[in-house]
């Protein structure tokens, strides 16, 4: 399981030291869970969890130039990132297929942070350093930075005794700010993958035990547990967030994998030919949210049908801790894919009743 | 806290509690602790033959699913439904409460080839599993 190559993470130790089960996940060491992914998942969901990040992949894009490369490789309009607001986009290849999801944050001053999939870091390194003819200088600030999520309601009260000189009430959803938190420079944004209200922050790695241990004693009294990558993933599934790598990939459009919201056919981007002529001829498939009626949880790569005939594929289930139901994310052909249509997943070889669903599968009230 | 004094083991981590000639299964305590979180167990139909090391029974957690073999031969003669309405009962009691079913053995001596609580432990601190 873990190799030679695989890195740890500035809190690898930390993890350590709290009991956690440590799993290799692209090429770093990370927690898969703590104590239990069901303790994990529903804290995160009820009071609050804290999330090791550092995986995710920082790079620096600035200069004269940064602009106009990322409106070309990007599908959404950078022109949204006005300085403080993050901009989601997919970026794809010339045939439209996707090579990552990122989130974009406006610095200011021609600079800008992406924040990319740990799995695909370093072909995106690559792919920028060889399409940039615009000249931006691209900057891996990978190392630098170790990355904390605190996520679920008590969120902002717990972070609010962390010293942080920002008032938290102020900042927005997919907004940013870069300041101090423990004293410490940090990139903070209301942002997460858990479908709660909830920070991320990037932080100096050599100050991220420090950040880490003092979020996670002062947030003891209101329930904060750590939360490792097994509640990360149950916890997205249920918000209805794709992962890249597992529900997206190189052989799909934004068109399949319904993020077409983010994409601004008015501009020109990389890949935006195939996406026109593929949204003018139709989808053959398409990202759709099934939940179980039989019995049976589903998982990556159970085959989907309809009266017997192959219609799709499962590429992410699981058993949902806040539902209590069985739900997935399967690749289908559109005339199935609509909300109530029913279906079979095959789950170990036999078949089990699902019906189509509208994602997300859980909201949070607000 | 179940006698494990009376319970054989298999070295893919089913437990074994013989009463006459039926044999009743569950999975280890060590199992059940690597599983963390049951979620789902699916158990075979009453009547059904099992073959000693062939796949009776499903138990997945949040991640993962994982089967559970008959560690003897015979016909299924129960199935503990409290386990299927509520796996955490496998977790909770992986030695009383949550054991899977019970098998109608067909040779008493297949159960030769299990371990017993204390060389099954050796097994796990060996690693070899």
């Amino acid at each position: 399981m873990d190799s030679a190559e695989d890195r740890k993470t500035p809190l690898y130790e930390a993890h350590k030291g709290l009991g956690a089960k440590i799993v290799s996940f692209h090429g770093w060491l990370l927690p898969i869970q703590y104590t239990s992914i069901m303790e994990e998942h529903n804290a995160t969901r009820t009071k609050a969890g804290l999330f090791d990040v550092s995986h995710l992949g920082k790079l620096e894009v600035s200069g004269k130039a940064a602009k106009p490369f990322l409106q070309k490789i990007f599908t959404n309009n950078i022109d949204k990132a006005v300085p403080g607001k993050i901009v989601y986009s997919p970026f794809c290849n010339d045939l439209g297929g996707i090579l990552d999801d990122v989130f974009i944050y406006d610095a200011g001053g021609d600079r800008y942070i992406l924040i990319v999939n740990a799995s695909t870091f370093e072909k995106d390194l690559a792919w920028m350093a060889s399409h940039n003819g615009e000249g931006a200088v691209i900057k891996n600030i990978n190392d630098s930075l170790g990355g904390i999520a605190i996520q679920g309601p008590a969120s902002e009260k717990i972070l609010g005794l962390c010293d942080v000189e920002t008032g938290l009430a102020a900042l927005k959803h997919r907004h940013f700010t870069e300041t101090k938190v423990c004293g410490h420079y940090a990139l903070l944004s209301r942002t997460g993958y858990t479908g709660e209200d909830g920070f991320e922050m990037f932080v100096p790695s050599e100050k991220s035990v420090e950040v880490w241990g003092r979020i996670l004693a002062a947030g003891k009294p209101y329930g904060l547990i750590p939360a490792g990558l097994g509640s990360r993933d149950t916890l997205r599934l249920e918000a209805g967030c794709p992962l890249y790598g597992t529900d997206t990939d190189e052989t799909k459009t934004p068109l399949e994998t319904n993020l077409m919201w983010a994409v601004d056919m008015n501009k020109d981007f990389i890949g935006k030919k195939v996406i026109a002529e593929r949204s003018a001829a139709g989808a053959k498939e398409v990202l759709a949210a099934f939940e179980m009626l039989d019995r049976a949880i589903p998982r990556t790569g159970c085959a989907v049908e309809k009266d017997g005939s192959e219609i799709g594929v499962v590429t992410s289930g699981s058993y949902s801790p806040t539902l209590k139901k069985n739900i997935g994310f399967a690749y289908l052909t559109p005339v199935n894919s609509a909300v109530g249509s029913s279906i079979d997943i095959l789950v170990h070889a036999e078949r089990k009743k699902a019906v189509v669903v509208k994602a997300p599968f859980y909201r949070r009230k607000k | 806290m179940a006698d494990t004094g009376k319970l054989l083991f298999t070295k893919t981590h089913e437990w074994l509690r013989i009463e006459g000639n039926v044999g009743y299964v569950g999975i280890s305590d060590h199992a059940q602790k690597e599983i963390t979180d049951v979620v789902f167990v699916e158990l075979p139909k009453i009547g059904r033959e099992v073959a000693k090391e062939g796949e009776a029974a499903v138990v997945e957690s949040v991640k993962a699913a994982f089967s559970i073999y008959a560690p003897v031969s015979g016909k299924i003669v129960k199935a503990n439904a409290a386990v299927e309405k509520d796996p955490s009962i496998v977790n909770k009691s992986p030695y009383d409460d949550g054991w899977f079913f019970a098998i109608e053995m067909k040779d008493a001596k297949e159960a030769d080839t299990l371990m017993s609580f204390k060389d099954y432990e050796e097994f796990i601190k060996s690693g070899a599993h």
